[in-house]
């Protein structure tokens, strides 16, 4: 009897809960956590009924955050779910409490065990409501701060009412001691949850960006098999052609028609980008990815680009490379955007001890002097455009196996950036 | 004698390329013979190998029909012959400029797409070829040779700005006036390399010629484009 009365507000909470969270327990694995959990609260609880109230919040919380998945977890609707439980469970024991002491005066049993049936009941009636009615209008409503507010403020008083009624000088600090634990491992799971989602968004970023770049991949090799598909067709027809001439003999003729068909010929293969082909060569997803995006962009933009990878480029594991690549390239686009002529060349070499990577663009006549551009804040282009090529050299004076050269010629603006291998220091 | 090698696998464009140059060494009187054409790259490599090479004459196409193409070719050639002047054979679709200039420091290119224009750029990259090698020793212009990243390069004295500290130790950078370069290596090992060298400042090696003008009060130095040095109060002693 004795065990029950202690452990008799866990068990209503768990049975609170279950009533309210019924799809959680589809898995059994689930139940026989509960039953686990309120076993080794109740034997904590024998000595504080309330601190064990505490860590069974914890628990339930914990195995939200294992189990379920990685779309509902929105915090407050979570921390709110759980929470009723806790509250309802209170609330109603403040209610019932009278009836329950006199039912143990009143030393009829009977008596009691009623009692603690209509709490059940009640609890159940009360619990199926709220998970039916309120705790999506809740969620519809976006009122999941503002309940969850009231909630954690609620068990903020019952918390502070616990220890005004059992706190003496000599439980104190292990009653404390429980409190401070249980907020630190509460912090620790909110945290690692946040993390959680964090992590998970900047995959999903970036496998957008690779769907796309293999979309655009598709694309262009379907291209090209289309180029080349014309232009078989059009070498048989020459092929027949020149046959004929040469049979009538006739090599003024021959010559006009090599002259006339040849030409355009050429001109198919000189229009014929190998861009994409070339990014095979690097193994580095994050670099092959930065190239991708940018020489779309400059393709949309239609300027020309050439390409040139001959070696296999692994991975360099720098996010300050990939910025840097990053800000180069935007700054070529830019400028060749604005000239509407040019070509940007891109190589990337394996040099041995070094890679180097090379990005060279044609520039506006009368462009401004290379110590001028590397001014901090200044853009060729006006106010607040760009990223200046100053920030460009701050990111590369801060690592120490990158090194950048920029140049500016007659025609050209070219950048160097040497990535050094790690045998080198 | 500068030896000349010609790899190309397609026969009738090698040895049209054999005449144009035999031609032109003739009409020229170079010092030049052509020692291998070929169309199987091994052979270049193999006499590379069996005899020392100083500054031979390549010219390669790209695509040889074999497992080595001609990038790959020139790369090999590069380490057995340091000096060796490439020319690549190319055409407009396999045209590698990127790759030619820096992975293998290619002399020059010549687009075969064109074949009116390729007997002029013969003549010309033999024409170049020839005065590299007649200039062997650096004429008395102040050259200054930097190792830059694992290469050896050479900038002319009066380019030279200033060398600067970056957050790195033993990174600096150097500042030209068209050219800003990121490198390894510590402000006092090129103090050494000119007497213009003068270090105003713990971060700071000016190339004394091109200090324009100088801030006493703030300490500050300002050089030729305009960029900007700090100075330390020895710094202002040693520039007087």
């Amino acid at each position: 009897m004795f065990l029950y009365l202690t452990l008799s507000e866990l068990i209503k909470i768990v049975f609170c809960y279950i009533v309210i969270d019924k799809p959680f327990f589809k898995d059994n694995k689930n139940k026989l956590f509960i039953f686990l959990i309120t076993i080794v609260c109740g034997v904590v609880a024998n000595s504080f009924t309330f601190i064990s109230v505490l860590f069974l919040f914890l628990f339930l919380f914990f195995l939200n955050l294992n189990v379920r998945n990685t779309n509902e977890l929105d915090i407050f609707y979570l921390m709110t779910s759980i929470l009723f439980p806790f509250i309802m469970t209170t609330g109603l024991n403040l209610i019932i409490h009278p009836f329950v002491k006199n039912a143990l005066l009143s030393g009829n049993i009977t008596y009691f065990y009623l009692v603690e049936l209509i709490n059940y009941i009640l609890l159940f009636l009360i619990s199926s409501l709220v998970s039916k009615y309120l705790l999506d209008f809740f969620k519809r409503n976006h009122l999941e701060k503002l309940i969850f507010t009231i909630f954690i403020g609620l068990f903020f008083v019952n918390l502070s009412y616990n220890i005004y009624l059992f706190v003496n000088m000599n439980n104190a600090p292990l009653i404390f001691g429980s409190i401070i634990l249980f907020f630190a491992i509460l912090f620790f799971l909110i945290i690692h949850s946040l993390s959680d989602k964090q992590h998970l968004q900047v995959e999903v970023e970036s496998q957008k960006i690779e769907q796309r770049y293999l979309r655009q991949y598709a694309n262009e090799m379907q291209e090209q098999y289309d180029e080349l598909r014309k232009f078989k067709h059009d070498y048989t027809n020459i092929l027949s052609s020149l046959d004929y001439f040469i049979s009538l003999g006739d090599v003024e003729k021959l010559k006009e028609y090599y002259t006339t068909s040849i030409q355009p010929t050429q001109q198919i293969f000189e229009k014929n980008s190998i861009t994409f082909r070339n990014l095979e060569n690097i193994q580095a997803e994050d670099i092959k990815s930065i190239l991708a995006i940018k020489l779309m962009l400059a393709k949309e933009k239609n300027i020309d680009v050439k390409l040139e990878v001959p070696d296999q480029i692994p991975a360099q594991n720098s996010l300050s490379l990939i910025r840097m690549l990053g800000i180069v390239l935007d700054n070529s686009i830019e400028e060749l955007d604005f000239l509407k002529g040019g070509t940007l060349q891109v190589g990337i070499f394996d040099l041995e001890k070094y890679y180097l990577f090379i990005i060279k663009n044609n520039h506006r006549p009368n462009i401004e002097s290379l110590y001028q551009l590397q001014q901090p804040g200044y853009s060729s282009k006006g106010e607040n455009r760009g990223i200046g090529l100053s920030n460009l050299m701050e990111l590369s004076k801060k690592e120490s196996h990158i090194a950048l050269e920029t140049e500016i010629t007659e025609k050209f603006f070219i950048q160097k950036i040497t990535v050094l291998k790690d045998d080198i220091k | 004698m500068i030896p000349i090698f010609i790899c190309e696998d397609d026969s009738i464009q090698r040895q049209r390329l054999v005449t144009i140059i035999s031609q032109n060494i003739m009409i020229e009187d170079y010092d030049m013979e052509i020692k291998i054409a070929t169309d199987n790259p091994n052979d270049i490599l193999t006499y590379l190998e069996e005899n020392k090479v100083p500054r031979g004459v390549y010219f390669l196409d790209i695509d040889l029909g074999h497992d080595l193409n001609g990038i790959q070719l020139g790369s090999e050639i590069r380490k057995q012959d340091m000096d060796a002047k490439i020319i690549f054979i190319t055409t407009h679709s396999e045209l590698l400029s990127l790759t030619f200039t820096y992975k293998i420091e290619a002399m020059d290119y010549i687009i075969k797409d064109e074949p009116d224009l390729i007997r002029s750029r013969v003549h010309e990259s033999l024409e170049r070829a020839n005065a590299y090698h007649l200039f062997n020793e650096t004429t008395a212009t102040d050259r200054i040779k930097l190792q830059i990243n694992n290469q050896t390069r050479f900038f002319e004295l009066e380019d030279i700005l200033f060398f600067e500290t970056s957050d790195i130790p033993h990174k600096i950078c150097l500042h030209l006036t068209n050219r800003t370069i990121e490198f390894y290596s510590g402000l006092n090992d090129v103090l050494e390399l000119s007497e213009s060298f003068i270090r105003v400042h713990k971060s700071f090696v000016v190339n004394i010629n091109n200090v324009a003008t100088i801030d006493k009060k703030n300490r500050i130095l300002t050089m030729t484009n305009g960029s900007q040095c700090f100075v330390s109060v020895r710094g202002l002693k040693l520039l007087k």
